[in-house]
């Protein structure tokens, strides 16, 4: 049995929603209704739901970037996130360099040298080389920058990565190379990962074990056999079908 | 570097299209300018001699290859009304303008940014929704309204100033500056308004962007990400509208020096147009846009200097 790095017991976040008139009652909506589930070390988690299903802010509340009821208890330190768009989620005006070394000036601890050192190397472990530190980010392709979101993600070592929907605004080979280096560095970091995705076939290729979400509930947890191939509720049958995996029949 | 001499070159190139074409549209409008000076009595040997004499006979284009010479030289031509050259008239009324807009730019800085980051940062509190209420009234305020305003304020009412007492700066600076104040404030007024709620909505949009979630999920503070990440690039729109601004004050000050009495371009411009003095004219259109393709040209650079990405491409 494994050590456990993450459980999540119980956990609500509900959104005020914007009101129209000051006479409103103020109305909330609820996204996550009392999600519990737990994570091991070194495990891929597929987290797959359609859109509005409350991955993105079951992630978010992980990170503790929004306010939520319930408990999650984190045995490892500062859990990194990777974005969807690798387009919007690089500071424009700041060189990869800057980008790259930010998590280790906020740290602090570390002299100019170290920092340098640990970038270079950093760039090098996501396939890239020290000659993009000087570059802006408009200067590089997609693929290039969600490398160098994935390389800003593990500046600080985390042990657990929340990769949200994290190439599926890449193009098809790009998508490829994206999911390879996340399995080389989970391997080559000791890195547990929470794989967000709505596609089903990516997830299979990536992942240990698969949660399906639907309307802030988790429908299904299991391996990703027993989900895929031996799954439980309807609502996964319905998924894998539209997806065209359609293992069961 | 590189980027910074294309601008200037732009910018000759702009000078030189301004003032011929300047000197082309009074070539045609002014009429003969050797009859105007010697008046409709003149015999016509002595006009045509004073033709031949200022060169009026030759082709038009090599009379505007010595006007821009001569002016280059810092020789403007002689003005029809007041007999003097009108080198003399401009270049005394040059540091009134250029110190009332540079006044009223200072003072719309001052008042935009701060007021901007600090209503972008408490979106829909009192303070910003008060705020807002007074930009909307004050945007659409004309300059010489406000000066009207701020006449009646702070020189009737609380007799900060003595309305209509402008002092000349070779007198005293510091009472001239005190003087210039009060007009620039009424210039400043408006655009800081404009310029409070556009930093407003740029700082608001910037913060949406994916970047911006990406500094809070690396351990940035709230402060952090708006001083270090979001406020550069939000400034970026604003610094082109603060350079158009001062483009404008430029112009607008013309009114304005009606409205407190100050002897600047504007009013000579003013004061020549109705005598049909088009030397004077010209030469204050050409200052006038000097300055302003000038103070283009400085923003672009350093609008240059902000956005890394303008000067790559």
């Amino acid at each position: 049995m494994a050590e456990k790095i993450l459980e999540v017991s119980d956990l609500c976040v509900s959104y005020e929603c914007a009101r129209k008139t000051p006479f409103e009652k103020k109305k909330s909506i609820q996204v996550l209704k009392e999600v519990s589930f737990s994570m091991e070390k070194g495990e891929i988690l597929g987290l797959v739901g359609e859109s509005g299903s409350g991955k993105t802010t079951l992630a978010r509340a992980i990170l503790g970037m929004i306010p939520y009821e319930g408990t999650i208890i984190k045995t490892i330190e500062n859990p990194q996130m990777v974005f969807q768009d690798p387009y919007g989620s690089l500071n424009p005006s700041k060189k990869v360099g800057w980008i790259l070394e930010e998590p280790l000036r906020l740290k602090g601890g570390y002299t100019d040298e170290e920092r340098h050192e640990k970038v270079v190397a950093m760039l090098h472990m996501v396939g890239l080389d020290e000659k993009f530190m000087d570059r802006y980010p408009r200067q590089l392709s997609g693929g290039q920058r969600q490398r160098v979101c994935i390389a800003g993600a593990l500046m600080l070592e985390p042990k657990l990565l929340i990769a949200d929907e994290p190439v599926s605004a890449l193009d098809v080979t790009i998508q490829a190379q994206i999911l390879e280096l996340l399995q080389r560095i989970h391997k080559e970091m000791d890195l547990s990962i929470i794989f967000i995705s709505h596609d089903l076939r990516v997830v299979y290729q990536m992942c240990d074990t698969v949660m399906i979400m639907k309307d802030g509930q988790i429908v299904e947890r299991g391996t990703v056999e027993e989900v895929y191939f031996n799954h439980k509720s309807e609502y996964t049958g319905n998924l894998l079908q539209s997806a065209g995996i359609d293992i069961n029949s | 570097m590189k980027y910074a001499g294309k601008k200037v070159i732009t910018m000759i190139i702009t000078l030189f299209a301004v003032t011929l074409f300047v000197f082309l549209a009074f070539h045609f409008i002014s009429g003969d300018p050797a009859t105007s000076m010697l008046g409709t009595e003149a015999t016509p040997e002595r006009v045509e001699a004073l033709r031949e004499e200022m060169g009026l006979n030759d082709p038009v284009l090599l009379q505007y290859g010595r006007w821009a010479l001569n002016f280059l030289k810092g020789d403007m031509g002689i003005s029809y009304s007041y007999r003097m050259s009108v080198s003399e008239m401009v270049a005394d009324k040059i540091p009134v303008t250029v110190t009332l807009t540079i006044l009223a730019f200072l003072m719309m800085v001052v008042i935009a940014i701060p007021l901007g980051i600090y209503t972008a940062k408490h979106v829909g509190g009192v303070i910003d929704r008060i705020i807002y209420m007074i930009n909307q009234v004050i945007m659409a305020f004309p300059p010489f309204f406000a000066g009207i305003l701020i006449t009646l304020v702070f020189g009737r009412i609380l007799k900060l100033f003595t309305p209509g007492g402008y002092v000349s700066y070779q007198k005293d600076f510091f009472g001239f500056v005190g003087y210039l104040i009060f007009p620039a404030f009424a210039i400043a007024l408006p655009k800081a308004a404009m310029a409070v709620k556009l930093l407003r909505s740029s700082v608001i949009s910037e913060s949406k962007l994916d970047y911006v979630r990406t500094a809070y999920s690396r351990g940035n503070s709230t402060k952090a990400v708006l001083y270090k990440h979001v406020l550069k690039n939000a400034l970026i729109p604003v610094i082109t509208f603060l350079g158009m601004a001062l483009a404008d004050m430029i112009a607008g000050s013309i009114i304005i020096e009606q409205v407190f009495s100050i002897p600047g371009l504007g009013r000579i411009l003013l004061t020549s147009i109705s005598n049909r003095d088009y030397p004077v004219v010209m030469a204050v259109i050409v200052c006038i846009s000097l300055l302003v393709l000038v103070v283009n040209m400085v923003v672009d650079i350093i609008y240059g200097l902000v956005d890394p990405r303008i000067s790559i491409e």
